[in-house]
C-alpha cells in the first residue's frame, strides 16, 4: 500500500516538474512558430509532395518546384503565375531568383546540367553551361542551386559536392564535404546532405541526416556542427532542410517529428514547433523550408500537404 | 562514494521529491531500483549518444540507430512501436526516398513525385527496381479501344500511406497466397533490426537479443562484394535484411535464407556497365522458396506452370549463352549475361559470389547447366516499369520496334508496344541500355532462355 502510494507520488511529481518546466519554457521562449496557412491556387490548397521552395525576399514571393512547373506565390500565399510543363527548358531541378527579378532555373538535358537565365515570365533569356571545373569535379552533378551576390552555390547533395560559379557559370571555389565530414571515399553515396543553404556572409549550411548533425562552412573554409540524435525536444531523428531566421537561428526541420527545432546562434535548442499529422498546422514528412521577409517559414511535406506557410514572433 | 545501497535509494528517492522515509519496503526498494536503473541507462545513453563518432551506415546489417526510426517523445499519436510513420514503410521512407534526385543514388528506391512528371520515368536503378512505378499509370488506344495500365500492376504495393503508396486494389491477397494486400510493406520481406546472420563458417542463424541468451554480434553488413568476413564468434547481417529462417512474424513463414551478394554501388545506369547480383541458392536456400512464403502457390510442384529453382540444363544454358538477340545466336558463355535475365548460381560459397558480383563488366559469364532459373529472373522484387513487375515488356511481341524504343513519338503506328510511354520511358525501363543493344525488332526476353526468335 505505501509502495503504491509512493508510486503515485512519484509519477505526479514528475509529472508536475515536466509541466512546470514545459510552462516555463514556453513563456520564456524567445521565439515561436505558429501556423497561418497553405499555399493554395483558385481551386484550394496545394498538394504537392516534396515539392521545392524558394523565396524572392525582394518582392515577397515564392517559388514552387514541383514535377518541372515553377509557381510563383505572392504575398498572401496565392498562386500567381506557373510555368515550365512543357519540358522544352529540359528537367529544372531548381530555381533562383535574383534581386532583379530574374528567374535562374537549374536545369539537365541529355544529362548535361545547365543554368537557364529566364525572364519574370518564365521565358528564356541565355543559357549559362558550367564550366572551367577542375578534375575533381568532373563528375559533378548538381541537384541543387542557391543564388547569393552574385554567385551560384551549387550541391550535389548525394555525391557530396559543393561548387561556387559566376552568373556565366565559371568555377570559382569548390569544395568535397566527404574528406571535411571525416569520411572516406568508400563512404560516398552512403551518406548524403539533406537541407542546403546560404547564408548572406557566404556561409554553407548543410543537414546530413545519417550523421544527425547540421553543419556551417565558413567562407574561410572554418567547419563547425552541431546536433545529438534522438527523439526529445532539440535532438535529431532524420533531418532535412534548414535555413535562418532574420536573427541568426537555425531552423531545422526533422522528417521524423514532423518539426521545426529552432537553434540559436550558438546552437542552444531554442523550441520547436509543428508536430506529425494531418491537421491543420501539423506536417508529414516535412522535408524543405525557406523564409522570406516577413518571418513567414515555408514548409514542405509528404502526405499531398503541400506547403504549409508559419508565421515566426519574438519576444 | 562511501553510501551505501539503502542510502543511495533514499537519495534518489528524495531527489525526485518524495518525502523523506527510511522505512522502505522491499518492494518500494525495488520499484525504487528499477527508477534508478531507468535513470542510469538513460544517461549512459545520452552520454554515448554525445560522444559517439561519426555512424554514416546506419544499417550495417543489422539493427541501426534507434532514432532514425522510432521517437520516444513523438511518436505517432495511436501509432505502435513508437514509429513515427504512419505505418512502417512510410518509416523506411523517410529515408530510401528522397526528392531532387535525377540520378540513380544508392540507397534510394523510390522517385518522389516531384520528380517525376508525366513523360519522365522514375530515376532509381537498384536491381529491386523503383517503387515509383506504381506511381506511372498509361492510358493508350489501340484500335479504338482504350486501355489504361495501371500504376499498381508495375510492383510490390507497399502501404506506405504518408508517401502516396496504397494497398494493392486488384489483388487483395498475395497471388498464390493468403497475406492481405493491405498488410504489404517493406518489413513484409525485410526485417529491419537484422535477424538472419551469417557467421564466419557461411552457416546462417536467426537470432534477437533475448535475456539470458547470447547472440553473434553483426558487425557489418553481408550483402555486398566487399563485406568482411566475419570472425569466429561474429556475424555479418543477411543479404538485404531480408526475414528467413522460419521467421512468422508476419504470418507467413520463410523457411530459408535469401542468399545473394550484390555489387557495393548497385544503384547505377546499365547503359554502359550492368550491375550483376551474384544470386545464389543452397539447398533449401534458394529464392522460389523464398518467394514462396506469400506465394506458396505460385509455382509450386504439381502445378503446370514455369519451374523455378530448377537447373537450367544443358539446352536451357547452351540458348542463353548463345543468345545475344533476336536473330543472334552467336554469344560465348563468357559474355552472356544480362541481369534482365539474371540466374542463380548453384552455390552458397559467398566467396564465390562475392568475386562474381559486379557492377564494370568484368564478370558476364553466363549460367552453368547446374545453375538455377528463380522468380527473379523474370520479376523485379519491388518495381519495374512493365506489368506484373517483369524485366521486360510481355504485353506484345516486341520490346523494341523499328530499331526505336516503343514509345507515343518513337512508334506511334503500333501503340500496343508503346503502351503510352514515350520512348524515354521505355528506355529508362530497360535501365537505359542503347536500343542498339537489342535486335532491330527485338522479341521478348523469354527467348534468352528459349531462343524462339
Amino acid at each position: 500500500m505505501k509502495s503504491s502510494l509512493m508510486s503515485k507520488a512519484v509519477v505526479i511529481t514528475l509529472m508536475l516538474t515536466i509541466a512546470g518546466v514545459s510552462a516555463s519554457s514556453a513563456a520564456s521562449q524567445p521565439v515561436r512558430g505558429g501556423f497561418l496557412y497553405t499555399l493554395a491556387g483558385f481551386t484550394g490548397p496545394l498538394r504537392d509532395n516534396f515539392s521545392r521552395v524558394v523565396s524572392d525576399r525582394e518582392r515577397n514571393e515564392v517559388y514552387v518546384l514541383y514535377q518541372n512547373v515553377v509557381t510563383v506565390f505572392n504575398d498572401s500565399g496565392m498562386e500567381i503565375y506557373r510555368f515550365g510543363d512543357d519540358l522544352d527548358l529540359g528537367q529544372v531541378v531548381d530555381v533562383a531568383v535574383d534581386r532583379e527579378g530574374d528567374i535562374f532555373l537549374l536545369t539537365y538535358r541529355d544529362s548535361r546540367s545547365a543554368i537557364v537565365r529566364c525572364n519574370y515570365r518564365g521565358e528564356p533569356k541565355s543559357v549559362s553551361t558550367l564550366q572551367n571545373f577542375p578534375a575533381t569535379f568532373s563528375d559533378f552533378s548538381p541537384n541543387r542551386m542557391i543564388y547569393r551576390q552574385g554567385s551560384f552555390y551549387l550541391a550535389s547533395l548525394f555525391t557530396m559536392k559543393l561548387a561556387i560559379v559566376d552568373l556565366e557559370g565559371n568555377f570559382k571555389n569548390g569544395y568535397d564535404l566527404l574528406p571535411l565530414f571525416e569520411l572516406e571515399e568508400k563512404d560516398r553515396g552512403n551518406v548524403e546532405v539533406s537541407g542546403f543553404y546560404v547564408d548572406a556572409d557566404g556561409s554553407i549550411v548543410m543537414t546530413v541526416p545519417a550523421l544527425f548533425r547540421a553543419f556551417i562552412l565558413s567562407p574561410d573554409g572554418t567547419l563547425t556542427w552541431f546536433g545529438k540524435p534522438g527523439g526529445a525536444p532539440g535532438r535529431f531523428n532524420i533531418v532535412a532542410g534548414i535555413a535562418r531566421d532574420r536573427r541568426g537561428n537555425y531552423l531545422v526541420v526533422d522528417r521524423l517529428k514532423g518539426s521545426v527545432l529552432v537553434f540559436d546562434k550558438s546552437f542552444n535548442f531554442v523550441t520547436q514547433f509543428a508536430v506529425r499529422g494531418y491537421r491543420p498546422g501539423e506536417l508529414i514528412f516535412p522535408n524543405d523550408i525557406v523564409m522570406d521577409n516577413s518571418d513567414r517559414v515555408y514548409v514542405t511535406q509528404m502526405g499531398k500537404r503541400g506547403v504549409s506557410v508559419y508565421r515566426l514572433t519574438y519576444n | 562514494m562511501g553510501v551505501n545501497r539503502m542510502e543511495s535509494e533514499v537519495i534518489i528517492s528524495n531527489k525526485l521529491g518524495q518525502a523523506s522515509n527510511k522505512n522502505i519496503t522491499a518492494e518500494g526498494r525495488i520499484f525504487m531500483r528499477g527508477v534508478k536503473f531507468g535513470l542510469v541507462l538513460f544517461a549512459t545513453c545520452l552520454f554515448t549518444l554525445a560522444l559517439g563518432g561519426l555512424a554514416y551506415a546506419f544499417h550495417s546489417g543489422g539493427v541501426a540507430e534507434c532514432g532514425g526510426c522510432h521517437s520516444m517523445h513523438a511518436p505517432k499519436a495511436g501509432g505502435s512501436f513508437l514509429l513515427i510513420g504512419s505505418d512502417a514503410s512510410s518509416t523506411c521512407l523517410s529515408c530510401h526516398q528522397q526528392s531532387g534526385l535525377l540520378t540513380p543514388s544508392s540507397y534510394h528506391v523510390g522517385t518522389a513525385e516531384a520528380d517525376m512528371p508525366t513523360g519522365v520515368a522514375p530515376r532509381q536503378r537498384t536491381p529491386g527496381g523503383d517503387f515509383g512505378w506504381l506511381k506511372k499509370s498509361y492510358t493508350f488506344t489501340v484500335r479504338s479501344a482504350t486501355t489504361t495500365e495501371a500504376g499498381e500492376t508495375h510492383g510490390h504495393n507497399i502501404v506506405a500511406t504518408d508517401f502516396g503508396f496504397l494497398a494493392d486494389a486488384t489483388n487483395t491477397t498475395a497471388p498464390g497466397g493468403t497475406l492481405s494486400s493491405s498488410q504489404l510493406g517493406c518489413q513484409s520481406c525485410h526485417e529491419p533490426h537484422g535477424g538472419v546472420r551469417r557467421l564466419s563458417d557461411g552457416t546462417y542463424v536467426r537470432q534477437s537479443a533475448s535475456a539470458g541468451g547470447t547472440t553473434y554480434p553483426i558487425i557489418a553488413s553481408g550483402s555486398y562484394n566487399n563485406s568482411v568476413t566475419p570472425a569466429a564468434g561474429q556475424a555479418v547481417g543477411g543479404y538485404r535484411l531480408l526475414r528467413g529462417l522460419n521467421d512468422s512474424s508476419q504470418g507467413v513463414t520463410f523457411t530459408g535464407v535469401a542468399i545473394a551478394i550484390a555489387p557495393s554501388t548497385y544503384n547505377q545506369t546499365e547503359a554502359t556497365n550492368q550491375v550483376r547480383v551474384a544470386y545464389g541458392a543452397d539447398g533449401i536456400n534458394t529464392w522460389g522458396n523464398w518467394c514462396a512464403a506469400c506465394h506458396p502457390r505460385m509455382h509450386s510442384s504439381g502445378n503446370y506452370v514455369h519451374p523455378i529453382d530448377q537447373s537450367l540444363g544443358s539446352d536451357i544454358a547452351t540458348a542463353y549463352n548463345a543468345y545475344v538477340k533476336t536473330g543472334d545466336l552467336t554469344g560465348s558463355a563468357a559474355t552472356s549475361f544480362t541481369s534482365l535475365v539474371p540466374f542463380a548460381e548453384n552455390t552458397g560459397v559467398i566467396s564465390t559470389l562475392q568475386s562474381h558480383s559486379k557492377n564494370d563488366n568484368t564478370y558476364l559469364n553466363g549460367p552453368a547447366t547446374s545453375d538455377k532459373v528463380m522468380c527473379l529472373s523474370c520479376h523485379r522484387a519491388h518495381a519495374s516499369g512493365f506489368p506484373e513487375m517483369l524485366r521486360w515488356n510481355m504485353e506484345g511481341e516486341f520490346m523494341v520496334y523499328n530499331s526505336q524504343y516503343p514509345g507515343t513519338d518513337t512508334t506511334p503506328t503500333v501503340p500496343q508496344f508503346a503502351r503510352g510511354r514515350l520512348g524515354a520511358e521505355t528506355q529508362a525501363a530497360y535501365y537505359d541500355r542503347p536500343v542498339t543493344q537489342f535486335g532491330s525488332y527485338q522479341r521478348v526476353l523469354c527467348n534468352k532462355c528459349h531462343a524462339k526468335d
